[in-house]
């Protein structure tokens, strides 16, 4: 006979087998894939240690749809799937058969869009149910907005829920991070049934346990997507986008998603010349558990924004370890690792092209 | 290959955090703790809390060379009587070095800044080694500032340190959210290296290590003074101010905290005078020393949201019913839990009379 949550949470039971869980999960880090230097094993139970938290708010503490609030289950120190250093994530857990009232103020980030996700018992898998972005919403002269988020159409700003959506998705993407003010986000739900929102042991249960699988379960995903990605090193083609949606991904943006691996005396030397029109584009380099790297002290990604443009138009991007010197003004740092994640991206662009061309060469020979 | 990169090689600093996590369970359970639904269900998502807060801490936001302001308490990490009415930032800082906080003062009628020797995973005590209050500063005219931290006086804004002050907390008091402006700040070590350094394998190690430890340490401290105040049940704890100084608490605060056990029917009705002061409040806390949901329930109360009694005292109910006198906090589902008063700058420091009555009897 099992145990219920009401009992597990009067003994110890509830607790253990949550670290007995999360235990179990930092197998992934010993895996054969896993690159075997003292640096991605290291970085790697990090990783796990920012899954933790992520998932803790996730499961635990943001869990309740009808008293939900905005949570960050990536940002600057919880780093996962290609995390875009030019995006502040914002995720909320909800549910459609719920109405909602989103309301703040607009902020100069450059351009936010909130999208409505539907629910799926595969952890790698989120259904694109609705989407709502800046361009398209009305904003009062103070710069303040309400968007209502329900099944059934509203008027003004309405963000459409399906009666099956259990989560939002807010990227607010930045052309220049550092200068750009984000808007401010609250959430509330309409008519929620529960008098408050207090924990029971089935809620506490579930978030534990949910939070530590989500800790194993990314970074199983995690070591699966980059074995993919291996088999075109050092290339950045297309990525398969239906699959990109999948996992979140938004569906304003084509990704180019791959693996890169460098000699310390090699560098890659990527060269946008197919650039299409588009809100924005960007690459970002990230370490072997795709997590972008320390973009608040290093240069580790270029966009539209901030990129240094060639006299054709075109763009020159060096992924190496150390300078490759002056004439190459979009230098992306390796910052000491040997091989990771890499992500191009180009929004809200119409047309795309195959790849993102890429080519090995040797530090020693660029001019 | 050293000590530290063997055990994480082998998988052993993680499998020592989650055991010792594991062991942090025991607290929980103590035999003069609750044994109900509610209080556990909370002790063990305290647990996940404190977790949460202790890898902020001991692993993301722990260079001193490199400090970044993160909430130690906030909506759902709840540590130790946070005051619903704070922001709090904390970050970390070393008493050999000196430090740059930048900011603008916003409108918050009180914003206080100290500098602490934080021991909590060692014998749970956090020591004041400098405070320094907006009042006593000076802002430029557009009401930005400059403050340094160091262990040896400075002209202008000087927050001093010690040598093993080892943490800054900020407490930024609001009367009234919705009309304040937040304040803003960073901080910057001055004469830094030029990069942060990338994670060793020590410093994972230690982090992980370090953050059990506050998990285990932070847990046992609080559980260890309710133990105390439920010697006293429905009435305030009144210890030496010098006792909440020593866990963190700020010098201008005359801190009271009670442990509170009430039946369905019955309310804990609490009256006093107010003496001239900056600010008060009076909040409720579950048994873990968590406020309760304060984004969606009236739990707490201070001087510009009570409402007073005809002759200038006020009257604080904590129930699970409005009996529609006094400033109403409901227990939401609690049978019991902490409760904290705190006068700030305050010229007297009166005790609030308790009395437990049937709600029935009120109003």
């Amino acid at each position: 006979m099992t145990d219920s949550a009401a009992d597990k949470a009067m003994t110890a039971k509830m607790w253990d087998e949550f670290c007995d869980t999360l235990k179990e999960a930092g197998q992934v880090v010993l895996r054969p894939e896993v690159p075997a230097n003292a640096f991605d094993r290291t970085l790697g139970h990090r990783f796990l240690a920012g899954l933790l938290r992520g998932g803790l708010e996730m499961a635990l503490d943001y869990a309740n749809p009808q008293y939900p609030g905005f949570f960050r289950l990536a940002d600057e120190t919880k780093k996962m799937l290609n995390d875009n250093p030019d995006n502040f994530y914002q995720n909320c857990v909800i549910d459609g058969r719920y109405e909602y009232k989103i309301y703040g103020t607009r902020g100069t980030v450059n351009w936010f869009s909130i999208g409505s996700k539907g629910s799926s018992t595969d952890i790698s898998v989120m259904v694109d149910t609705g989407n709502i972005d800046s361009s398209q919403m009305t904003f009062e002269p103070d710069g303040s907005f309400v968007i209502w988020a329900s099944v059934e159409k509203k008027p003004g700003n309405w963000l459409p829920l399906a009666p099956t959506s259990r989560s939002l998705v807010v990227r607010q993407t930045f052309g220049n991070r550092k200068a750009e003010k984000i808007a401010d986000l609250n959430i509330e739900c309409l008519n929620p049934t529960a008098p408050n929102n207090n924990p029971t042991p089935e809620s506490v249960q579930g978030g534990l346990i949910g939070a530590a699988r989500f800790v194993k379960n990314i970074g199983l995903m995690t070591i699966e997507w980059q074995e993919r990605y291996k088999a075109h090193i050092n290339k950045l083609p297309s990525d398969n986008q239906e699959r990109c949606q999948r996992a979140g991904g938004d569906p304003n943006i084509h990704y180019y998603q791959s693996y890169w691996k460098l000699e310390p005396d090699e560098a890659l030397y990527v060269h946008l010349d197919d650039i299409p029109e588009c809100h924005t584009w960007n690459l970002q380099l990230s370490n072997y558990w795709m997590q972008s790297l320390d973009y608040r002290y290093f240069k580790i990604n270029v966009n539209k924004f901030i990129a240094h443009y060639e006299p054709d138009g075109s763009v020159i991007i060096l992924i190496a370890g150390r300078d490759p010197g002056p004439k190459y003004k979009n230098w992306l740092n390796t910052l000491g690792h040997g091989e990771g994640g890499m992500l191009g991206r180009y929004v809200g662009a119409k047309s795309f092209p195959k790849e993102m061309k890429c080519k090995l060469v040797k530090l020693a020979d660029l001019a | 290959m050293s000590e530290a990169l063997s055990r994480v090689l082998s998988g052993q600093s993680w499998d020592e955090f989650c055991d010792s996590l594991k062991a942090a369970g025991r607290t929980i359970l103590r035999p003069e703790t609750p044994a109900t639904e509610i209080d556990r269900a909370e002790g063990w998502r305290y647990l996940s809390r404190l977790t949460r807060a202790a890898l902020e801490r001991m692993l993301e936001f722990a260079d001193p060379d490199f400090p970044e302001f993160y909430a130690l308490s906030h909506e759902t990490i709840k540590i130790g009587s946070d005051n619903p009415d704070n922001d709090y930032r904390n970050c970390i800082i070393a008493g050999d070095r000196d430090y740059r906080v930048r900011g603008t003062r916003g409108t918050a009628p009180y914003l206080s800044f100290g500098t602490k020797a934080e021991r909590y995973a060692i014998d749970g005590t956090q020591a004041s080694t400098g405070e320094l209050y907006a009042t006593n500063m000076q802002f430029e005219p557009d009401g930005s500032f400059e403050i340094i931290l160091s262990a040896t006086p400075k002209p202008g804004n000087w927050l001093p340190m010690a040598a093993d002050s080892s943490m800054l907390i900020v407490r930024e008091t609001h009367f009234d959210r919705a009309i304040e402006v937040p304040a803003t700040m960073s901080i910057e070590c001055l004469g830094r290296p030029a990069k942060p350094a990338p994670l060793s394998a020590e410093k994972l190690d230690t982090g992980l290590k370090s953050a059990a430890a506050f998990v285990n340490g932070t847990a046992k401290a609080f559980a260890d003074w309710m133990a105390i105040f439920k010697k006293t049940p429905n009435d305030w704890t009144v210890l030496p101010q010098e006792t909440w100084t020593r866990i963190g608490g700020d010098p201008n605060i005359f801190y009271l905290w009670a442990y509170w056990t009430l039946a369905p029917d019955e309310a804990l009705v609490i009256e006093t005078g107010i003496p001239a002061c900056e600010y008060w409040n009076c909040q409720l806390n579950n048994y873990w020393d968590e406020s309760l949901d304060y984004r969606y329930l009236p739990i707490h109360v201070n001087n510009h949201t009570a409402r007073l009694n005809a002759d200038g005292t006020v009257t604080v109910i904590i129930a699970a019913t409005d009996p529609g006198i006094g400033n109403f906090l409901d227990t939401a589902g609690h049978s019991n839990g902490c409760a904290m008063w705190r006068w700030v700058r305050s010229e007297d420091q009166p005790i609030p009379k308790c009395r437990v009555e049937k709600i029935a009897n009120l109003g």
